[in-house]
């Protein structure tokens, strides 16, 4: 019994829509974090939704691949929030703007 | 027959090649330089012999094909060379008269050291190869390689002696003058492609070339009159002609190549080629006629009041080229070119000659300090006499046949203008030449000079062959009249003897005595504006100068003085402004970064979505 396409690309975009909401709505570093790994998922979503609907592999194929990366970046992300906490004492973005042009 | 041709115009290229890259000694240097161009005199030889070619302006001749130079859309240019009668006498002459050159040279120019030496026959041999090139093209871009070549040979050997200032500034200005005239070439090449489609002489000067100029007569009339102003300037004619006289500068042997063998014939050659530009405009070809017979005028008054015994030479040949161009202009080339034929003998020996003079007297170009060489000089003198009697058209001497021959065209074809001013000039000639005459070899010795006689073999025999050919060329010049169907006619023979005559006599009653009393008159104010060209120089001195450095000195201190940091301040501050207002953008906020990178895909969404099907 299989659920519907458009069921599954309007659950991505919600999925998505929360995630970006998140980082522009939230300060925390770490919660920035979450919600861009959510942005991610909504799009593999979206992706594997897909490939099953058409047949194809390569929508599959690139899941993966997104999944590869998003670890990466959360290495990365947790990374620098760490390090963020410990040199600058804060983890609001909003009182990281040192990058002021 | 084609391979005469190529052996021709390779060997002098050839030899500039080898004497300006091998480092040789002397002997080899002389050598090498006159040997290649001795090969290119025989390669000529045998072109004469295996075929001769057919007479110029009917569109018959031989393309040579050896290769193709540029293909883009329609315009296909070849790589060969073009063989008709015309360019064969041009060879000839070209390779003749400039072997004797050379060789007159070896110890004319003994006295340089060796690197300049072989400077000095690198530079000729690239005179004539560029020659060459130009008289053998099958195509007119061909032609303008030539054609730009020689303007820098010109250029290299009239300043040869490069430390004087004076040879630097007349060869600066020959530069220049040429540079004038090869924009007209360029120009010209340009309208004729416009016009018939073709570059190549195979399809320009045929059946299609002619229907298509016959077609659009007024770029006819552009591509003649701009034919003519690159006549002018490589052949020293009204408007573009003061080069020539400050040209003598150089060397002498220099002098000599370019008024016999090379350089100031090329603008004849050009103007015989495309006759079926002219024929297709005869309004071009009346001003290129009347101005070449206008110059042979003026430039002939100018001769007759000269002291500098070379600048009364330069004046001669550009009054003698003005001759040839008014033949060839109104299309009477069998005529202009005789008269390159014979100009070339007579004119190369009267350099000769004077060189020689210059030899003996230290370089001395007055005449004023001339006087009484006859008995120290007997060579010269006699060299002078032959030159001088053939310059003058006194029959039989060489110059006399071809000279008439263009009058007596003229006179038929109905050019009055042209026909007077060329008479005018005719009688002139004599004056000026049989003056010069006078007042070198006659009379007594005025100048403090020591006399150096005695010249070297290879001085002695190039001038022995040219004083012959002076007497006897105009075998040469009536027979290609002849091979280009072309009679002789009694009456105009009569009235240019009648004219040679009076002016060597009112010559005779002034000078004969070689008393410099006689040239009193040449002191007087009118005597000196025209010695002065007639003020042509201040001309373009006041006229095209002055204000081009008042322009760019009134220039230069505006923009370096005032607008130019003015300038710079303003480049700076927009810039300072721009940076300052993009700054603001740079907020380092990430979350105003997420808003904007947010609008900007939602943006582009809308966009994919709504209009890029």
């Amino acid at each position: 019994m299989s659920v519907g396409l458009p069921l599954y690309l309007g659950l991505a975009a919600i999925l998505f829509v929360i995630g970006m909401l998140g980082i522009l709505l939230r300060r925390d570093v770490l919660v920035l974090v979450m919600s861009v790994e959510l942005m991610w998922n909504a799009a593999n979503l979206a992706l594997v939704a897909t490939a099953r609907e058409s047949g194809l592999m390569g929508g599959q194929i690139f899941a993966f691949v997104v999944i590869t990366v998003a670890a990466a970046d959360v290495a990365i992300g947790l990374a620098l929030a760490v390090l963020l906490g410990r040199t600058r004492g804060t983890l609001d973005v909003d009182r990281l703007h040192w990058l002021r042009g | 027959m084609g391979i005469f041709a190529t052996v021709a115009l390779a060997a002098p290229l050839v030899g500039a090649l080898l004497l300006s890259l091998l480092r040789l000694p002397r002997q080899a240097q002389g050598l090498t330089g006159t040997g290649s161009i001795l090969v290119a005199f025989a390669a000529a030889l045998g072109l004469a012999l295996t075929g001769f070619g057919p007479a110029p302006g009917h569109g018959g001749g031989t393309d040579l094909v050896l290769g193709t130079w540029a293909v883009a859309a329609s315009l296909h240019v070849p790589l060969g060379l073009w063989l008709d009668g015309l360019t064969t006498v041009f060879v000839l002459v070209i390779t003749g008269v400039g072997l004797l050159i050379h060789v007159y040279s070896l110890a004319y120019m003994a006295g340089e050291d060796r690197a300049d030496y072989g400077r000095y026959f690198a530079g000729m041999n690239l005179f004539v190869g560029a020659m060459l090139l130009l008289v053998l093209a099958d195509s007119l871009p061909l032609l303008a390689v030539g054609w730009a070549g020689v303007g820098l040979a010109s250029y290299l050997l009239i300043g040869f002696w490069y430390q004087r200032p004076a040879a630097v500034v007349a060869a600066r200005k020959a530069f220049i003058l040429n540079t004038v005239g090869d924009v007209g070439l360029v120009l010209a090449i340009a309208v004729l492609f416009g016009t018939t489609g073709r570059m190549d002489f195979q399809h320009l000067l045929g059946s299609s070339g002619r229907q298509a100029l016959a077609a659009h007569p007024g770029a006819a009339v552009a591509a003649g009159l701009l034919l003519f102003l690159a006549a002018a300037a490589k052949s020293a004619q009204l408007p573009l002609q003061s080069w020539l006289s400050d040209a003598m500068e150089g060397p002498t042997p220099v002098s000599a190549l370019i008024h016999a063998a090379t350089m100031v014939t090329a603008g004849v050659y050009l103007i015989a080629r495309m006759q079926v530009v002219f024929q297709a405009a005869p309004v071009a070809a009346a001003w290129a006629g009347d101005l070449g017979a206008l110059t042979a005028f003026g430039a002939a008054t100018v001769g007759a009041v000269s002291y500098d015994i070379k600048r009364l030479l330069a004046y001669s040949t550009m009054s003698q080229i003005g001759y040839m161009i008014a033949g060839v202009s109104f299309g009477y080339v069998a005529a202009g070119v005789s008269h390159v034929v014979t100009h070339a003998f007579f004119k190369a020996l009267l350099f000769m000659c004077v060189g020689l003079v210059m030899h003996a007297l230290g370089d001395e170009r007055d005449m004023r300090q001339y006087g009484g060489l006859a008995r120290a000089l007997p060579l010269a003198r006699w060299g002078f006499l032959a030159g001088v009697l053939a310059l003058s058209g006194i029959p039989p001497f060489a110059g006399f046949w071809s000279k008439d021959a263009i009058l007596g065209d003229l006179l038929r074809g109905g050019h009055p203008l042209a026909w007077v001013l060329l008479a005018l000039a005719a009688l002139l000639t004599p004056f000026y030449a049989f003056r010069a005459y006078y007042l070198t070899f006659g009379g007594e010795r005025r100048g403090k000079q020591a006399v150096h006689g005695g010249a070297a073999v290879s001085l002695r025999w190039p001038t022995v062959v040219l004083a012959v050919l002076a007497v006897v060329g105009g075998v040469a010049a009536v027979a290609l009249q002849h091979a280009w169907g072309q009679g002789l006619d009694g009456t105009s023979m009569v009235l240019s003897t009648v004219l040679a005559l009076v002016g060597w006599g009112a010559a005779w009653g002034l000078y004969r005595n070689g008393d410099a009393a006689a040239d009193r008159w040449t002191a007087g104010v009118l005597a000196g504006v025209v010695r002065a060209e007639y003020g042509w120089e201040g001309f373009w001195q006041k006229g095209l100068v002055n204000p081009v450095h008042a322009l760019a000195a009134g220039l230069g201190q505006a923009w370096e003085g005032v607008s130019w940091q003015r300038a710079q301040g303003s480049v700076a501050a927009v810039a300072t402004a721009g940076g300052r207002a993009l700054g603001l953008w740079q907020s380092g906020v990430v979350r105003r970064y997420a808003v904007s990178m947010s609008c900007g895909v939602a943006l582009i969404l809308i966009w994919v979505l709504a209009f890029a099907h």
